[in-house]
């Protein structure tokens, strides 16, 4: 449900402790504060949408099982031409999950719980508020606040073969239905259908950097929702393909990410007409690493998006400037700027317009 | 950070990483001052330590690299920093420092291809450290000779074979590795092990020299610290074979004691303990009933097993360990209770690995990017984790950016179309009706 804006600043500057002790290593308490403001050309039906979030998660072993629970406080503001504005604000859902570790990071088996604790039975303004801040171009911090309860369980095994690592992961969901928005009709009740996931991933070393692949599929089992008026429908999503690569080295002190991925989303159709809702995102990036201080590293990220739905399309160029900073033995602080620049083609009259972009956020984690 | 300091980093790493982990690139001045600088400015960071003592490594400035590297794995012990050291103390000829670095990085938690690199250094380091303290023996044999040999310890010698039949020459080896093992099973006794006697020799040049004189014998027992020095000759007569055995005092190469026994190659095996038993009566040694009773434990009582494994004994001295491998391996297999087949067999795979003298493995495996990523696996698990249950408490330090848990709602409505965003600002929902 949430999408982070430093995601490989942080993946990377994991990179250098042992990451089996990411699931049975020491517990971690994070918080922090993010924000993201985007802004659209003069004559776009949206001035502009902005969130701020506050994240509050944390990951405690016990024994072999790792477990972690996390939320949002999030408020999300879309602001009309007019400069007239609609504002969401409340909690996320909370996610508990359990994983537990077979062998030496042979196998982990994972149960994550989703608990309703978001906001729901909003306003069907407010929700459209949501629904544009959940574009996987725009990359909100908070996609989404409620999902209703669902119940996700995983096993995924790691083994090598040769001079390859390959990963095998799958998982299953189950949602519970839930009310995202009332309208005049009553409430608006969505039924998600069962969810499965499945990924085969690869990595090896090439000379001293290392190289991973990855492919994730999921297919869905049919929606089902129902108005307030008693009206029904089916929705049926399209199966999602997510491939992804990535290069991790290092030149001197210096370590060095590039990645690429692409997200790519089959049409759903409801009661057999195409949604007309295909969706292909891709995305090419790298990350740098800089160590400055003993205790201070400089991550700047340089990253395009480009997103090519069924109708219009856009791309986005996103520059971060990230400092982790070692406060302490415990206490690591990540305060990071952000900068975007890109373009919206709208499907009709297909109008293009500007988008500019800013952001900020601070992390703070501490071990314990 | 200095600009320079970066470019100059990044193109000897790269100059470094292109060509191969193990290629030596000299460091200039500017880069040795800069590597300096950063010890200095650095102290008590284990990764930069770390980081800089390789970079002397790979410029053979093992002295730098051994200093920063100790200090740095006195930070922090990880499996990079202890086989970088051990590189550099072997780059130095210290090699029982270097094993001891090795040691150390087999306490840590270690994947089984870094296990198995890390015995093949080990395997192949002590033959070097043997080799090398052999020479230093010999260069301080003037000291050596006036030096009172440690009290209780014991050399064997390979025996000399004399016959006619070339099947049963590797006999010599064979029949001095069970001296060996049963004198090794007195508590009072010190054994020299047969790697070291076999390091003395070779550099001697005394392998393959047939019978040893009582003052050659002493020579080597000298050069090797040891008390007495065990030699022997197996003499073969048509079926039988007779064994002659004799232990030499180093101090003056007298005979201590001196025993011959003669059976049919059949009772080899009884022959030898014989003769063992007769040579400790004659030294006057106290034998415990369990060290009795263990005496006459016999390895093997398949006489073809023993043959094949005293042939992969000489094969290895003469240092052909492929060839030694397949007859330990055709030992064990004739007598699967023959133990010392098997682990003599698993041992001389080592070698055989580490007889290519190129740590390339080991410091590929060693390499801080292998290390970044060193438990593949888990990382592997962890991206798995992250996309098959995506959770704010557990992904916020490893979140990837792919959409990989979007709300299926907004996508169900056709509102997460970011190039609709402008015309979604009021929901519009049409159900469709089934």
């Amino acid at each position: 449900m949430s999408r982070g804006l430093w995601g490989w600043a942080l993946a990377l500057t994991t990179l250098g402790t042992p990451l089996h002790a990411q699931f049975l290593g020491p517990g971690a308490i994070t918080t922090g504060f993010e924000a993201q403001q985007f802004r659209f050309g003069p004559v776009f039906g949206v001035r502009s949408l902005r969130q701020w979030a506050i994240p509050i998660a944390a990951v405690v072993p016990i024994g072999r099982v790792s477990v972690d629970i996390g939320s949002y406080y999030a408020e999300t503001t879309l602001e009309r031409p007019d400069r007239s504005s609609l504002t969401v604000k409340g909690f996320t859902d909370t996610q508990v999950r359990g994983a537990y570790v077979l062998g030496k990071d042979a196998v982990v088996l994972t149960l994550l719980a989703n608990l309703p604790t978001g906001a729901a039975s909003l306003t069907a303004p407010e929700y459209a508020v949501l629904a544009a801040a959940s574009s996987s171009f725009l990359s909100f911090p908070v996609n989404a606040y409620g999902s209703g309860a669902s119940l996700t369980g995983g096993v995924a095994g790691a083994l090598p073969a040769g001079s390859w690592n390959l990963g095998m992961a799958g998982s299953l969901r189950l949602s519970d239905d839930f009310t995202p928005f009332r309208d005049a009709d009553g409430g608006f009740r969505y039924q998600a259908g069962i969810e499965a996931r499945a990924r085969l991933g690869a990595d090896r070393l090439i000379g001293s950097s290392r190289f991973s692949v990855g492919l994730t599929f999921s297919t869905f089992s049919d929606d089902e929702f129902s108005s307030g008026a008693g009206a029904t429908g089916v929705y049926r999503p399209g199966n999602r393909v997510i491939g992804e690569m990535s290069w991790a080295g290092a030149v001197g002190p210096v370590s060095v990410v590039g990645y690429v991925w692409d997200f790519l989303r089959v049409a759903g159709d409801s009661a057999g007409s195409a949604a007309r809702n295909r969706e292909n995102v891709f995305a090419m990036g790298t990350v740098i690493q800089v160590p400055i201080r003993r205790t201070i590293s400089w991550t700047p990220s340089a990253e395009f998006r480009w997103s090519r739905p069924e109708e219009g399309n856009g791309f986005l160029f996103e520059f971060t400037s990230a400092f982790r900073v070692k406060a302490t033995r415990r206490l690591s602080v990540v305060p990071a700027f952000q900068l975007n620049l890109g373009r919206l083609k709208e499907p009709d009259p297909g109008l293009g317009h500007r988008i500019r972009g800013i952001g900020f956020s601070v992390f703070l984690r501490e071990s314990f | 950070m200095p600009i320079r300091r970066l470019l100059l980093l990044g193109a000897t790493f790269l100059a470094s990483a292109c060509a191969g982990g193990m290629q030596t690139t000299a460091v200039t001045p500017a880069e040795m001052d800069e590597l300096a600088r950063e010890v200095e400015r650095f102290p008590h960071d284990a990764d930069v330590l770390t980081r800089v003592g390789i970079r002397y490594y790979q410029a053979e400035a093992f002295t730098r690299a051994r200093d920063v590297l100790t200090v740095a794995l006195g930070l922090r012990p990880s499996f990079t920093t202890a086989v970088y050291l051990g590189l550099a103390f072997e780059g130095r000829g210290q090699f029982e420092e270097a094993e001891t670095s090795y040691r150390v990085a087999g306490t840590l938690s270690l994947s089984t291809e870094q296990r198995q690199e890390l015995d093949r250094r080990l395997a192949g380091l002590t033959r070097s450290r043997l080799v090398a303290e052999a020479r230093s023996a010999i260069a301080r044999e003037q000291e050596l000779s006036t030096t009172p040999p440690a009290p209780n310890t014991v050399a064997v010698l390979p025996w000399a074979y004399v016959g006619a039949n070339r099947r049963n020459q590797a006999l010599g080896a064979g029949v001095a590795h069970l001296v060996l093992t049963d004198l090794g099973k007195l508590s009072q006794l010190t054994l020299i092990e047969r790697e070291r006697v076999s390091a003395i020799l070779s550099e001697l040049a005394l392998v393959g020299e047939g019978a040893i004189n009582p003052s050659t014998a002493a020579r080597s027992g000298r050069l090797m610290r040891a008390g007495w020095v065990v030699a022997g000759i197996i003499r073969e007569m048509g079926n039988d074979v007779r064994l002659e055995a004799s232990v030499h005092d180093t101090r003056d190469g007298t005979v201590l004691a001196r025993t011959t026994g003669t059976h049919s190659i059949d009772q080899l095996f009884d022959g030898e303990k014989e003769v063992v038993l007769d040579l400790l009566d004659q030294l006057g040694l106290q034998v415990s009933p369990a060290e009795r009773q263990a005496l006459t434990e016999r390895s093997t009582t398949d006489l073809q097993a023993f043959l094949a494994f005293s042939d992969g004994l000489a094969a290895q001295e003469r240092g052909d360990w492929g060839t030694a491998g397949g007859l330990f391996a055709l030992a064990a297999g004739r007598d699967p209770a023959f133990g010392a087949a098997r682990r003599f067999g698993e041992v001389n795979s080592l070698l055989l690995t580490s007889s290519r003298g190129s740590p390339d493995d080991l410091v590929r495996l060693a390499n801080p990017a292998s290390q970044a990523s060193s438990d593949a696996r888990s990382l592997s698990l962890l991206t798995a984790l992250h996309v098959i249950a995506p959770s704010t408490g557990g992904d916020l330090d490893m979140r990837a950016r792919t959409p990989v848990d979007n709300p299926r709602l907004p996508e169900a409505l056709g509102q997460d179309n970011p190039s609709r965003i402008a015309i979604i600002g009021d929901i519009i929902i049409v159900i469709p009706r089934p």
